[in-house]
Order: structure tokens, then C-alpha cells, then sequence
């Protein structure tokens, strides 16, 4: 092959119109297409100059007289957080005033001792970040005075998050107030208010935009969840979907394929049924969700009649017209070669339109998925969508990414198969005539 | 200087002897008063008018006629494919109602089933008669080789030159062993050169088979050089304005594309095909868009 390689390359430039690129550069650009919005989105959430408009808490304090109560992992926009701070200084003004005997306390000595105990476990939260905690040893008084001890006296430092210089300041003075303890005990705290700290966080985008890390360590550990037989694992909850997608669509192309090819190959079917189906289609799947609840019972039923109900009239319109596109000679050269009406239907017709058919059914397949969504929520919800309404609503949006993502990994990966199986069961045809693209493997095609 | 020509319908001896023959032989297609009208938009078209003609056991004619006057057409009634306004098509005295395998057709536009390797499209209309596949296989090996495409026989149609397709579809049409085989324009899409090779192929392949051939072109020499009889075609409506007796002789070649009797029966169809009346009428009126300088003839 050394001959080949005196030939010049005639390469075709970056901007070419309406012309391929090389099968290298094709590749490369798929590649960038995904790279890109990742790498975006990773900017956006790991440089903290950018964006960023809340603070998520990892210390957090009580206001006097508010209903709101803000927890560690909570955001707050900036400038909310900011009134925040301010509000809760001059709380500890005020109680700068009982600690100078200005005033006097006038709460009962029960009281204030429990809110000093919540001043104690306002670094609950920080302590586990910091790995001296257990997550469930948050409210472990003992273990919170000793952690006390060890910041107020020099012993600790954070090493994922720091006490600020002013919040250090305010554990020391209340530490004057504790070091009396030689050990925890709820008699022992001080009868007079304790400081509180100030809130603290960092910088974060809003909840609805998680990191990526963390969107990657929760997709692993909601799939390698293991089945405990008390609620369903998001395997599982895959597997139903998967099962409610492909036996709504199975069912659809079992009877509209047969339907779509009568009704495209003879008038009379076509006139028949057509002009209802046209007309059905065009009242939205999800208005029959109640109706199909009502015929077919909350649990599985209604939802796979639902994508049926969902792709089935449009398959028989598209198929219809992709059987009609088959070119008229063709049947013209059967019919003269003795070819009757049977022949017709099943040599010429089912095999000519078969490679546009997969093409159809592979964008319906698409549509399919779209159902799911609304029919996982009818009836009895289930399903992902379901883990996603619940999981939304509570705003843990780090673990409705995983499942969003996932949903669509699965009709990329299903579509980019079909495409690429394509090539061995539709062999004649030709290569450079596609109707949609399969990215992934394109590129190499051609070299 | 020009040069005398003898009338097209002079014949030497064994032409006219061969013809003689030829009408002895049994009629395999007969046609009787057809006529065609197509209702449009702007009223009935007239597409044929009154054609009568008889087509003989191993006879080979040639149609021919301007553009859109009703060739097309005609070729389809006999196929069975369009259904004629009156009259009647007769293949060995049966009369057509449809299409059938007793009438092979070669369509201009490509027509191989694409989804079909080249020995399954000859083994399509072979395997519908209700052949066995391996009767069906060997018969289609037979007729790729008649061809001359053995290296092809498992590649898709979209695999081969237009050449190459035309010759599959014309053994896909014989395979059926059909009485008369019709062709519509079968080598209008292809280049000059390929043309005259497919034109000789076609008169070697026919010399083989036993088969009426109705051809359809546009092109004069290929209708001499391939026809026995030429049937030529007016337009609006179309009628048949005659029907010639090539007097050249058989086995054709190329080199008889000079020879007087080619060129007297070219002439004739010139005359008929481009009456200079029509073609003065036809001319362009002259209309300068540009410069075009002092050296216009
Ligand atoms: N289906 C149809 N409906 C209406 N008019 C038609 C139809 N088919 C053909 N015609 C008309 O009949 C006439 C003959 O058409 P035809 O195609 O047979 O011509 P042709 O001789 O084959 O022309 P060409 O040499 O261009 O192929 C034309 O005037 C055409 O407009
Ligand atoms: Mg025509």
C-alpha cells in the first residue's frame, strides 16, 4: 500500500457546505459534542467565580421569631445568607448583654440550657463533614463537648471545612462558659445564653443543579443498591420501565405494522381506516389516561395501553406512507414477471419497505419513551418516574439526575444498536444513503 | 456533392425472402383498433388512435415516434399495465386482461429489486411459476451466464454499473421464458458507448432465445440496427404514420451503419420523425441576449 500513500490527501476543509468530513474528524466531533456540554457544565459548578448565586449551609443558626429553620445542606441565595449572618450577630449582641449583667435572663433555667444544647450541636453537621463524626452521631452530646474542647483549644482544625476567624472567636467564648464540664451533661451547661455561631457555607449553584461528582457518586450508589425487599431498587425500577416501554410498543407494532402495510398497499384500507386514525391522533395520549385507569384496572395495564395508545396511530399513518413511497415500477416489473396480488404484498412490498420501516419504528421507539413518563405517573405511579416525582419533590435533585440521564443513555444506546444492526440486516443498502445517523459508528465507516 | 440512395423499400433477394418467412411464421401478438384517451384537467388527451399491427413468432420491432406521442403508452397496454380506452391486445389469440408472465418487460428506469442479490432477481418470477429452488437457481445461473454477469450473481443491483443492471433485467425477463418481450427505452439512460455494446448484446443474447421483442427507442440507428420491422409513430393523437421493412441484412453489424440500405431507411425515418416543414416551424425565434460578435452564421 505504499503507492497509496503518494497520493495527496484531498482534504475537505473544517467549513465545507454540504460536504462530508473525514471519518476521523466525524468521530472526533460526536466526541466533542458530548464533551463540550460536559465540560461546560463542569465550569459552571467547579469554578466558583461562575454562577454560583447560593450558599450552601454547612453550619446553620436559629433566628429569633422566624417560622423558616434552615438546615446544614440547605441553599440559600447570597444575599438572603448575607441578612442571614447579620441577623444572627445581632442575636449574640443582645446576648453579650446577659454575659456584661446587663440584663437579666428571664427565661426559666430549662429553657435556655436547651437552646445552649443546640448551640452544641450546631457543628453536628460540620464535625461529620470533617470525618470526627459519624453521620448518625450527630446528635451526640458527648462526643460534640469533647469535638468543643478540641476546636476551642487549638487541637482540631477542619480539613474540609473551617470554622471562620469570627466563628472560632464565638466557640472560644462560649468554651469560658463550658470548660467547667469536665464532661458533657445537660445539668452542666450554663444557665445564661450561649453565643450562636454564625452560618457558614460555600458557594453553590442552586439545588437543581448538582455537581457532577456528586451526580456521578449517586448514580452509583442508586445502581448498586442492592434489593433489601422494602421498596424497590432503581434496578428494578429500570427493569419495569423498560418492561412497560417495549410491551406498549411491541404491542403497538404487532398490530399497526400489518395495519400500516394493508392500509399503504390498498385503497381501500386506506380510505377504511386512515381518516379515523388521522383524526385520533391528534387527541393527545394523556387525555385517555383516567378512561384507560378506569378500563384496565391502577397497576400495569393502563400504562402499556397507554404507549399504545400513544404510537399505535401514529405508526399506521407513518408506515401507511412509507409504503406508498415504494416505487410504483417495482410492483409494475413483479406484475410482469406473473407476480399476483399475495406476491405483490409479500415479495415486493414487505421487503422493499422494510429498511424505512426500521427507520420509522426507531423514531417511534422515541415516542414510546416520551409516554412512559406520563403513563408511570396514571394509576398507581411507579416505575422511574415515579423515583423521580418523589425524589423532586423533596429537591434531591443529585439523585433525579442519575435517572434522567439514564433514561436517556438507554434510548441513545437502543437507537445507535438499531442503527448500527441496520447495516447487517438491510445489506443492499446503499451506504451513503441514510435517513438518520448513527453517530457512533459512522465515523469509522468510511475509512 | 450527394449522394443517390435507394428507396428504403427496395429489397435484395434474401431480405425479401427472409421476410417472406417471417410472415409465414405463426402471429404471437396481435393488436386491433386500440385506442387510449387519458382524461386530464384540461380534457380528454388522445394518447393512441386506431393502432393495428401483428407481431411474429421470433420477430424483433422496433417502435418509434417523437416524444410523448403515446409510446409509453402503447408499450404498457401490451403489457397488460394500462388498460386500453377500445380494442384489444391478443398474445397467440388469448386476449390480454392483465399483466402476466407471458409478456416480459424491460423498463427504462432501473427496476432490479434492490433488496434482492442478482441471481435472486432473475430466480424472482422462476420461483412465483412454481419452480423449485434449486430448478429456479440453476436456471438463473444459466441466464446470468447468457448475460455474461457469473462474477455478479451475488451482488445487490446497487452494486452494478446501469449497464450491467439492464442485462440482469433482461435475463430477470427471459428467465420467465415470456412469448414477446417488451422494452421501453431499456438503454435510454446509458452512455453512447455502452449503448452500442448493450445493443450488441441484445442481438446475440436474442439469437439465443426464442422471443418476439417489441422495442421502444428514440434513437433511429439502434431501431435499424436492431429491428425487423420499425413501426413509426405521429404524435397528438398518436397514430401510425407506417410501418418500414428494414432491408438490411441479417447478422447485423456495425459495420453496415454506412451501407446504402441503412442509409436509405435512416433517411426515410428522418423524413418522418423531422419533416422539414416541422422542423422550420419548430425553430427559435432570434432573440440576442449577449454580445455575439461579427462571426455569427
Ligand atoms: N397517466 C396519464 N394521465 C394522463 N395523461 C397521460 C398519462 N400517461 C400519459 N399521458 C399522456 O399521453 C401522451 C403519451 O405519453 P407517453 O408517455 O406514452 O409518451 P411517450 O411516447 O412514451 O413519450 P417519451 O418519448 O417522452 O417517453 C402524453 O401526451 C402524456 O401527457
Ligand atoms: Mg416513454
Amino acid at each position: 500500500m505504499s503507492s497509496s500513500a503518494k497520493i495527496p490527501k484531498n482534504k475537505v476543509p473544517w467549513f465545507a457546505v454540504r460536504q462530508d468530513l473525514s471519518g476521523r474528524r466525524q468521530s472526533f466531533l460526536a466526541l466533542l459534542s458530548f464533551a463540550l456540554p460536559i465540560a461546560l457544565w463542569c465550569v459552571v459548578s467547579y469554578v466558583p467565580a461562575i454562577w454560583h448565586p447560593d450558599v450552601r449551609l454547612h453550619i446553620s443558626a436559629e433566628r429569633e421569631g422566624s417560622s423558616t429553620v434552615y438546615t446544614p445542606g440547605n441553599h440559600l441565595e447570597r444575599e438572603h445568607f448575607g441578612r442571614f449572618v447579620q441577623t444572627i450577630r445581632e442575636q449574640n449582641l443582645e446576648i453579650q448583654r446577659y454575659w456584661r449583667g446587663e440584663e437579666e435572663v428571664a427565661e426559666p433555667a430549662r429553657m435556655v440550657r436547651r437552646s445552649n444544647q443546640r448551640v452544641l450541636r450546631q457543628i453536628g453537621h460540620f464535625a461529620v463533614a470533617n470525618g470526627w463524626l459519624e453521620r448518625d452521631q450527630r446528635q451526640n452530646d458527648e462526643k460534640l463537648f469533647e469535638i468543643w474542647r478540641g476546636l476551642a483549644e487549638g487541637d482540631l482544625q477542619g480539613r474540609e471545612q473551617r470554622l471562620t476567624e469570627e466563628n472560632l472567636e464565638i466557640l472560644r467564648l462560649n468554651w469560658a462558659w463550658l470548660e467547667d464540664m469536665e464532661t458533657f451533661s445537660t445539668g452542666g451547661l450554663p444557665a445564661i445564653p450561649l453565643q450562636q455561631l454564625l452560618p457558614q457555607g460555600r458557594p453553590a449553584n442552586p439545588v437543581f443543579l448538582p455537581n457532577p461528582h456528586d451526580v456521578v457518586l449517586s448514580w452509583w450508589d442508586l445502581f448498586s443498591e442492592e434489593s433489601t425487599g422494602e421498596g424497590k431498587t432503581l434496578r428494578e425500577r429500570l427493569g419495569y420501565s423498560l418492561r412497560i416501554v417495549f410491551s406498549g410498543f411491541l404491542l403497538s407494532c404487532l398490530i399497526g405494522l400489518p395495519l400500516g402495510i394493508l392500509c399503504g398497499t390498498y385503497h381501500l384500507f386506506s380510505r377504511l381506516f386512515e381518516p379515523f386514525v388521522d383524526f385520533f391522533r391528534y387527541m393527545p395520549a394523556p387525555v385517555f389516561s383516567t378512561l384507560l385507569v378506569a378500563i384496565f384496572g391502577a397497576h400495569d395495564a393502563p400504562k402499556i395501553a397507554l404507549i399504545f395508545v400513544g404510537t399505535f396511530f401514529q405508526m399506521v399513518l407513518v408506515i401507511a406512507k412509507t409504503t406508498r413511497l415504494l416505487d410504483r415500477s417495482l410492483l409494475e416489473a413483479a406484475q410482469t414477471m406473473g407476480a399476483k396480488n399475495r406476491h405483490l404484498v409479500l415479495k415486493v412490498i414487505v421487503p422493499g419497505v422494510l429498511p424505512n420501516v426500521y427507520n420509522d419504528l426507531r423514531i417511534l421507539l422515541g415516542w414510546a419513551w416520551t409516554w412512559l413518563v406520563i403513563a408511570e405517573l396514571i394509576g398507581v405511579k411507579a416505575g422511574l418516574t415515579e423515583f423521580i416525582e418523589t425524589q423532586g419533590r423533596w429537591r434531591n435533585f443529585d439523585l433525579v439526575f442519575p435517572v434522567i440521564i439514564t433514561i436517556g443513555l438507554i434510548g441513545f444506546a437502543t437507537d445507535q444498536l438499531l442503527a448500527f444492526l441496520r447495516r447487517f440486516l438491510f445489506p443492499w443498502e446503499p451506504k451513503g444513503y441514510r435517513l438518520s445517523l448513527n453517530w457512533l459508528t459512522e465515523g469509522h465507516r468510511k475509512e | 456533392m450527394s449522394i443517390t440512395l435507394p428507396s428504403y423499400r427496395e429489397q435484395a433477394p434474401e431480405v425479401k425472402e427472409r421476410f417472406d418467412r417471417l410472415k409465414q411464421r405463426p402471429v404471437k401478438m396481435e393488436v386491433r383498433g386500440l385506442n387510449k384517451v387519458f382524461g386530464s384537467t384540461d380534457g380528454p388527451v388522445t394518447a393512441l388512435q386506431g393502432i393495428n399491427f401483428t407481431l411474429h413468432r421470433r420477430e424483433f420491432l422496433s417502435v418509434i415516434g417523437p416524444s410523448g406521442c403515446g409510446k409509453s403508452t402503447l408499450i404498457r397496454i401490451l403489457a397488460g399495465l394500462e388498460i386500453p380506452t377500445s380494442g384489444q391486445v391478443s398474445v397467440d389469440g388469448q386476449v390480454v386482461r392483465g399483466p402476466g408472465a407471458d409478456r416480459g418487460m424491460v423498463f427504462q428506469s432501473y427496476t432490479l429489486f434492490p433488496w434482492l442479490t442478482v441471481k435472486q432477481n432473475v430466480m424472482f418470477g422462476l420461483k412465483i411459476g412454481g419452480n423449485s429452488a434449486n430448478k429456479a437457481e440453476a436456471e438463473a445461473r444459466e441466464w446470468i451466464n447468457l448475460v455474461g454477469l457469473d462474477r455478479f450473481e451475488n451482488s445487490y443491483p446497487n452494486q452494478l454499473s446501469g449497464g450491467m443492471k439492464q442485462r440482469v433485467a433482461i435475463a430477470r425477463a427471459l428467465a420467465n421464458r415470456p412469448k414477446v418481450l417488451l422494452m421501453d427505452e431499456p438503454f435510454g439512460a446509458l452512455d453512447a458507448q455502452t449503448r452500442a455494446t448493450m445493443q450488441s448484446y441484445l442481438l446475440e443474447i436474442w439469437r439465443n432465445v426464442d422471443v418476439s421483442i417489441v422495442f421502444i427507442t428514440h434513437d433511429l440507428d439502434e431501431a435499424i440496427y436492431l429491428a425487423d420491422r420499425i413501426l413509426v409513430l405521429k404524435a397528438n393523437p398518436g397514430e401510425v404514420e407506417e410501418l418500414i421493412e428494414v432491408p438490411v441484412r441479417r447478422p447485423r453489424t456495425t459495420g453496415q451503419f454506412l451501407e446504402p440500405p441503412f442509409l436509405a431507411t435512416r433517411k426515410r425515418l428522418e423524413e418522418l420523425i423531422h419533416p422539414p416543414e416541422k422542423v422550420l416551424k419548430q425553430r427559435l425565434k432570434i432573440a440576442r441576449m449577449t454580445e455575439v460578435g461579427d462571426d455569427v452564421e
